[in-house]
């Protein structure tokens, strides 16, 4: 009888236990799948994001189906910085696995402000800053595809934790890797690759866009192949840890992202077709180890990189 | 006030559906086995996913009518592409469900209830008449007002005149009952009594929720509404289902019609003028 091998793994110096994390927005702040499983079994949780103001959020419809995937326009609607630390953050702890906390802001000044007050907080494990938000002072330009922009804010907030800091990029052609390395610089332990797409979806009968606010970010597994790219061309560029999102379905979109490069994986518009997805990833992820010649997953990250042509 | 405490949800990635058959012209009646300890309050749902394909995408909210003796029923109304082929499923053929999800009404152990359903709002409603009459073992007092289009829309009238003492129904054609919308026997039905102790729920179009809404707060009756928006999750994380409320401060703000929603006092409802 051999041991059973084991699924954890390093993202820089936070240790998981399996490599399969609840992304934000897509698991509330922990405890709302609790009766189809414990989020104990997940590797780590990243609560909803939070800004320092209390935000409502978009007008409805937010959601839409498309094919094989979702837009949503949810409009980061949160609770603000106050609310959160007293009326989440005291769940935190009871969840069973570290909770990473996504922050973002319309401001430089925002990020280090809310990473600062919320390092002061129990039962937190890092931060994951959420750059795919106008930037108020540079005329609404998104943080995302500004690395100078990126750098600042990551800077500040590595001045002021020690927590572990992950910057989520937005998948946006020709400007990702450069973002990608300015977070590196910047001081960033990770990066996760990506957020969702910008996207647009019509009611031909109605005759006008299905969402509120006209367009929103497509997710699920119709990105998959589209966030692979991504994390294929960042990896070649970075040293950094990535951590990939976008449309993982089950245990094989994992290893395929493993393979191209990530050490981790996010689970996100899954929950929402099956509430047990993470136990279900996490179990068949283990067959899949078991069964492989391999004796971790640290052994299988970037197995599926040959040199790029470009 | 009955105290049904909701029931914890539960996944059950392939329910075998036991019969799947029109009802009426273009509604469909929904029969699916779940263990024999499944239970609900009224007003409850469940997410429904159609196939375990990539297409439909997302699970489709669908109210409970009935749990016996683990046979679940819900009804619908075939209007797109998710019920659409719901509508081809065939007897073994299995559902990915989840739940019951969400408040549910809450219904008074006595006095008498008027339950206004328009549609395919009627399930949820079904459900709260035949657990009324169970528990009260009397039919005394239980209303119920039943509306449609036309007569297509108002089936099962037969079944619910067994737990209630009178079924109005209306149809905007005439093909059946009244003619007009339900709010017209409902508001008849109201002049001619003592309402200090009456108790309103409603499930149904977006204006029709509107005008009960209207009519009990005019007349100070307790009312609650079952709203409706496009759900993902079902369990309160992504945020989708939301609607404009306000607390007993006044204060506005969205609740998630998932988890603390879908049935609303219709007083905090602030209801959108362009719906
Ligand atoms: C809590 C709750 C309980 C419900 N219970 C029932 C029920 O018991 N029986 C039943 O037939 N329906 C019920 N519905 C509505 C049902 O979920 C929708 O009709 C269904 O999702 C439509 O799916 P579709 O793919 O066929 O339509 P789509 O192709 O998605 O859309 C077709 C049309 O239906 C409308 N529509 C889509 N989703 C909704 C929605 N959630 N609410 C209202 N209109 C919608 C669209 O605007 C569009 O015009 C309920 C909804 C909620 C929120
Ligand atoms: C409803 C919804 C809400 C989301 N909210 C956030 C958020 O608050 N912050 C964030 O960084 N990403 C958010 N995301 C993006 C997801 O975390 C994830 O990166 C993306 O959906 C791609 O992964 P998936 O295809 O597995 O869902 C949200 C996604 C969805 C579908
Ligand atoms: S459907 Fe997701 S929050 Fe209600």
């Amino acid at each position: 009888m051999s041991d059973v091998k084991s699924l954890s793994v390093k993202v820089g110096s936070l240790e998981l236990k399996n490599p399969i994390i609840a992304a934000s927005g897509t698991f509330g702040y922990g405890l709302e799948y609790k009766d189809y499983y414990p989020p104990g079994e997940l590797g780590a949780v990243i609560v909803k994001g939070v800004s320092v103001e209390p935000m409502t959020g978009n007008e409805t419809p937010r959601i839409c189906e498309t094919t094989a995937g979702m837009l949503n326009a949810i409009g980061l609607q949160n609770p603000g910085l106050e609310a959160f630390i007293r009326d989440k953050v005291p769940l935190f702890e009871s969840l069973g696995a570290p909770v990473l906390i996504n922050l973002f802001g319309q401001r430089v000044k925002d990020f280090p402000l809310l990473a600062k007050r919320l390092s002061e907080c129990e039962g937190i494990a890092g931060f994951e800053l959420n750059i795919s938000c106008p930037n108020v002072e540079a005329g609404g330009l998104e943080f995302a595809s500004d690395p100078k922009a990126v750098r600042k804010i990551v800077e500040a907030v590595c001045k002021v934790t020690s927590f572990p800091v992950w910057v989520k990029l937005a998948p946006y052609y020709g400007i990702a890797v450069d973002v990608a390395r300015a977070a590196e610089e910047g001081g960033a332990s990770a990066l996760t690759v990506a957020n969702t797409y910008p996207a647009l979806a019509i009611d031909i009968e109605r005759k006008r866009p299905l969402l509120a606010n006209i367009t929103g970010g497509l997710s699920g597994p119709a990105i998959k192949p589209l966030t692979l790219y991504h994390v294929w061309k960042i990896a070649e560029r970075v040293k950094i840890p990535i951590v990939a999102s976008g449309g993982v379905m089950g245990a094989e979109d994992a290893v395929e992202y493993l393979m191209a490069g990530a050490c981790a994986v996010q689970i996100g518009t899954v929950h929402f077709v099956n509430p047990a997805a993470g136990l279900e990833i996490v179990s068949s992820l283990r067959q899949w180890l078991e069964k492989s010649p391999y004796s971790s997953l640290a052994e299988v990250v970037g197995l599926g990189r040959v040199p790029s042509n470009s | 006030m009955i105290h049904t405490f909701p029931p914890k949800p539960r996944y059950f990635p392939s329910a075998k559906i036991l019969l799947n058959e029109e009802v009426s012209l273009g509604y469909s009646m929904m029969m699916a086995a779940v263990p024999k300890d499944f239970t609900f309050a009224p007003g409850q749902f469940l997410m429904v996913r159609v196939n375990h394909q990539l297409s439909p995408f997302l699970g489709r909210p669908m109210a409970i009518m009935s749990v016996e003796d683990g046979k679940l029923i819900f009804c619908y109304r075939v209007v797109g592409k998710g019920t659409g082929v719901l509508a081809q499923m065939r007897k073994n053929d299995v559902l990915q469900m989840w739940g019951p999800l969400g408040i549910p009404f809450s219904l008074p152990e006595n006095g008498p209830v008027a339950l206004l359903a328009g549609g395919v709002g009627m399930p949820p409603l079904y459900s709260a008449a035949e657990t009324l009459f169970k528990i009260r073992k009397s039919a005394k007092g239980i209303y119920f007002f039943y509306g449609g289009r036309t007569s297509a829309d108002v089936f099962f009238v037969d079944k619910l005149e067994r737990f209630c003492e009178k079924v109005f129904v209306t149809a905007e054609d005439g093909s059946i009952g009244v003619r007009g919308l339900v709010t017209l026997p409902f508001s008849e039905f109201l002049k001619d009594r003592q309402r200090d102790s009456l108790h309103v729920a409603g499930c149904g179009p977006y204006p029709m929720m509107k005008s009960i809404a209207e009519i009990c707060s005019q007349k100070g009756i307790p009312c609650e509404v079952s709203l409706e928006e496009r759900m993902a999750c079902g369990v309160g994380v992504c945020l989708g289902c939301t609607a404009l409320c306000a607390s007993s401060q006044g204060e506005k703000s969205w609740i998630r019609l998932c988890v603390e929603g879908p049935v609303i006092d219709s007083s905090r409802v602030i209801w959108n003028r362009s719906r």
